[in-house]
């Protein structure tokens, strides 16, 4: 337990100086080598830039706006795959169907369908929505129906013998008992969230009252503001290690790797 | 053995190296490639008919096409080097001077109606949008957000009173929402766009170019970087004159253009003839509206600075 | 006077359109607190007979009687230990798993006194002081004695075990049997127990239901009455165990019907999804 504790500590200094010597050669190169500013600019003044764009709402802002979008579409997803998931369990040729829409809209990245979701529910925050649960729902489902498979069939007798009705059955076996899986399944589709919902704002803006931070980096990339587009970079990076290394890692360490387990790893 | 066939390994590669890099800066000035970027549709009509009538290599020169879909990446492929020449609009091409990118108008490329489209009877003016009303735009910085703005100035005494309007989206599928009545109320756009859009029962111009700028202006200009102007003068040349060559042959030749086009473009010769000479279109390459744009944009808060005198801002062929 | 009686059960599969008798025929009864084993070979369906008391497979024609009333679905009266050593809930600690079986199946209420409960069955298999581990943290004989208090404390009467020690190795295993006799002796519940092992049977129990061939039908029965305990040197073991295996020995080599075996293993496996 110590011994993993100190592991971890130095494996997060020496990420921390990995990080520092990246950025310090950053710096140094623009400023030795006089790279041009428009394609380039100093680390200095994407920080400069950062709390300046931090300090008049503008980020916060749009990082809120982003977030509650993909709160959003999240949401949806999770709880349509948890009916969808529900409903095969129950009904076998909709779990047929599931398979093979899941085998068809897996592997297609969410945005690879946003000009259809333009054309079908026009151009406003209801088409990020969308991308970001089509995005997020097939991981889910995936990962959900694998843990249900994934659960041993004794502990599901011993439920049964312990006379759980059906309910009780599903929400204090079956969910625990797929819960690696479940979040696996989350981590994923967070990230792609994530991805969808910067990504659609990239590719077709967000309208300007209420965009979120790929709409930022959109706008200030067309105004040759390179400087704040690394800081909007850099907030999705920050954002994206928060929830990844805090938020998940926390959620796996209380639940998953205390009950030993870990799907991977 | 082993030994001596690795360092003859590694001398070729650094020969290998140092014979490209110093390759790119002495061939740079003799080379005849000319990397164009620039975009897709109706205002392009010179560069494509001087690709199909070979006008370039008539010039000495060989054209290497590069076709982005918005004045922000022509824009990117100019600064990062993979285009000798690009066309934008005025705006973009005054934030990248105003920005410090080291280059120039070589001539005015085009000049176009450009309107702002509705679909709905009850917008009369700039003052009937509602804050829930979408007005398309192809980006932030564009010529169609800055003549919004314009206008929105000019009717509603304030530049950025749409801002909060606005949304990006290419022509194609502004136009597709447009038509369809999903999610955006009006789209600033060009020919053939413009064209179609105005075809549309019941849709019909809320403001234009020549009311929200005053005058006519250059759509888009060929912008040239310092790097290419003064170290391939030549080759500048070449370029300039095989674009006014191609000009002059659409201007005279017209129907013939037209007919050349239509596939490309998808249209019937007959409409593409007649989107050609549509009202306001002229094929110059006349820079007009250099410095108007200028003042607006500093006025705006768009761009920092003003050009003191528009010879800062073009190279000494252009005619104004 | 019985508490458990078996009336002329049988079962069979369909697998692939075919019918596969899995045993037929078994008419048994067990007299409370008495420790029954069934031994048989491998695929003969002594475990199969054994979930269809539990109630997790109906039977295709008989009865189960408990307290002359019928069994026919999984209930609490009737826990079971499994051979697996995932039965245990990976993402309870030991304690939980038992007051958590003790909320829901021994209808209390009250934390402490769930609490209190647990600690004794904990007590009684050897495991006081593991009740805030993981089960992924004890090994497969500890979780096995976890099963078992959990499975007591809800208070059955009487304790289906499924080969409980057969992925133990032979130390742990002997360790087992004594302590599970002693558990047995204190607790004085009825125990029907399956095992492949005929030292086992001899061990534990009571009485012996040799079970075997293809179907699996009940061969004989025979009654144990060495003194407790029970140690493999001691007087008559040897003997029993000779007749025992005799019994069992007599359908081993036919070889004719192996085919059919595999079919039935198959079966099994499929209803147990393994």
């Amino acid at each position: 337990m110590n011994n993993t504790q100190s592991n971890t500590i130095f494996k997060t200094i020496r990420q921390f100086i990995f990080i520092t010597i990246l950025l310090a050669t950053w710096e140094l190169s623009v400023r030795l080598c006089d790279l041009p500013s428009l394609l380039f600019p100093s680390f200095a003044s994407v920080i400069q830039s950062f709390i300046a764009q931090t300090l008049n709402g503008e980020l916060i802002h749009r990082m809120i706006f982003s977030l509650y979008l993909i709160g959003i579409g999240l949401s949806i997803a999770i709880i349509s795959a948890m009916i969808i998931t529900a409903l095969s369990v129950c009904i076998r040729w909709i779990s047929e169907w599931v398979q093979v829409l899941l085998a068809i809209m897996h592997p297609l990245p969410g945005i690879a369908i946003l000009p259809i979701i333009i054309l079908w529910l026009g151009t406003g925050p209801q088409s990020i929505i969308a991308v970001i649960t089509i995005s997020a729902i097939w991981p889910v489902i995936a990962n959900l129906s694998i843990g249900l498979r994934s659960i041993p069939p004794t502990q599901i007798e011993v439920g049964r013998n312990l006379g759980l009705n059906r309910f009780k059955l599903t929400w204090f076996v079956l969910l625990p008992g797929a819960f690696p899986h479940i979040l696996s399944g989350l981590r994923i589709a967070w990230a792609r969230a994530w991805q969808a919902a910067v990504a659609a704002e990239m590719v077709f803006g967000a309208s300007g009252g209420e965009g979120g931070l790929g709409w930022f980096i959109y706008k200030k990339r067309f105004f040759l503001e390179t400087a704040d587009v690394f800081a909007g970079m850099i907030v999705i990076v920050l954002i994206g290690l928060l929830i990844e290394r805090v938020g998940f890692e926390w959620i796996e360490n209380i639940t998953v790797r205390r009950w030993g387990m870990t799907t991977h790893g | 053995m082993f030994r001596s066939k690795r360092l003859i390994t590694t001398f070729l590669c650094i020969t290998l190296v140092l014979v490209s890099i110093f390759n790119g800066n002495l061939l740079y000035a003799s080379r005849p490639e000319l990397k164009i970027a620039g975009q897709f549709g109706l205002v392009y009509a010179p560069l494509m008919i001087a690709e199909k009538l070979q006008i370039f290599q008539k010039h000495g020169l060989t054209p290497i096409w590069k076709e982005y879909g918005s004045g922000a990446a022509v824009r990117e492929s100019l600064i990062s080097g993979d285009a000798d020449v690009g066309f934008m609009g005025i705006p973009p091409f005054l934030i990248g001077w105003d920005k410090g990118c080291d280059w120039k108008v070589s001539m005015g490329f085009v000049v176009v109606p450009v309107g702002l489209v509705t679909n709905d009877p009850r917008i009369k003016s700039l003052k009937d949008f509602k804050p829930a009303d979408k007005i398309a735009v192809p980006s932030p910085g564009s010529v169609q957000h800055i003549l919004l703005s314009m206008a929105a100035k000019k009717e509603l005494g304030n530049p950025t009173a749409l801002d909060q309007n606005l949304i990006a989206l290419p022509h194609p599928d502004a136009a597709a929402s447009l038509i369809s009545k999903r999610g955006i109320v009006a789209h600033f756009t060009t020919p053939p766009y413009l064209f179609e859009e105005l075809e549309q029962s019941g849709f019909h111009l809320v403001t234009d170019d020549v009311r929200a700028f005053g005058t006519r202006f250059s759509f888009n200009v060929g912008v040239v970087t310092s790097k290419f102007h003064n170290r391939r003068s030549v080759h500048y040349r070449a370029f300039v004159n095989a674009i006014e060559e191609s000009m002059a042959w659409i201007n005279q030749n017209t129907k013939k253009a037209a007919e050349l086009l239509a596939p490309e473009f998808k249209l019937s010769p007959e409409k593409t003839y007649k989107y050609m000479t549509w009202p306001g279109m002229e094929y110059t390459t006349r820079a007009l509206g250099l410095m108007g744009f200028a003042k607006f944009m500093k006025e705006a808060g768009y761009i920092k600075k003003v050009p003191a005198d528009v010879k800062e801002i073009i190279w000494e062929n252009v005619k104004l | 006077m019985e508490e458990l009686i078996l009336n002329r059960l049988s079962k069979h599969f369909l697998v692939n359109r075919k019918t596969i008798q899995v045993f037929e025929d078994v008419s048994l009864s067990i007299k409370p607190g008495r420790f029954m084993t069934i031994v048989g070979p491998s695929g003969c369906g002594k475990s199969t007979l054994l979930r269809c008391i539990a109630g997790f497979e109906a039977p295709t024609s008989g009865s189960i009687l408990m307290n002359r009333k019928p069994a026919n679905k999984p209930g609490k009266d009737r826990m079971v230990v499994f051979q697996s050593f995932d039965q245990l809930f990976p993402w309870m600690t030991v304690l939980k798993n038992i007051t958590y079986a003790l909320r829901v199946a021994g209808g209390i209420r009250e934390l402490d006194l769930c609490r209190d409960q647990a600690i004794e069955y904990l007590d009684l298999v050897g495991l006081r002081g593991f009740e805030d581990f993981y089960p992924h943290q004890l090994s497969g004989g500890m979780k096995q004695r976890v099963a078992i208090a959990r499975a007591l404390a809800v208070k059955p009467q009487i304790l289906l075990m499924d080969e409980p020690f057969g992925s133990l190795d032979a130390l742990t295993r002997n360790g087992m049997q004594r302590e599970l006799e002693q558990i047995w002796e204190r607790t004085g519940i009825t125990i029907l127990f399956v095992t492949h092992s005929i030292e086992e049977a001899i061990l534990l129990s009571d009485e012996i239901v040799v079970f075997q061939g293809q179907p699996g039908r009940i061969k004989t029965v025979i009654s144990n009455s060495l003194p407790r305990p029970r140690t493999p040197d001691m007087d008559g073991f040897s003997k029993l165990w000779q007749e025992l295996n005799l019994h069992m020995g007599l359908t081993r080599n036919t070889e004719d019907k192996t085919p059919l075996r595999r079919i039935t293993l198959m079966a099994e496996a499929e209803i147990l999804g393994t």
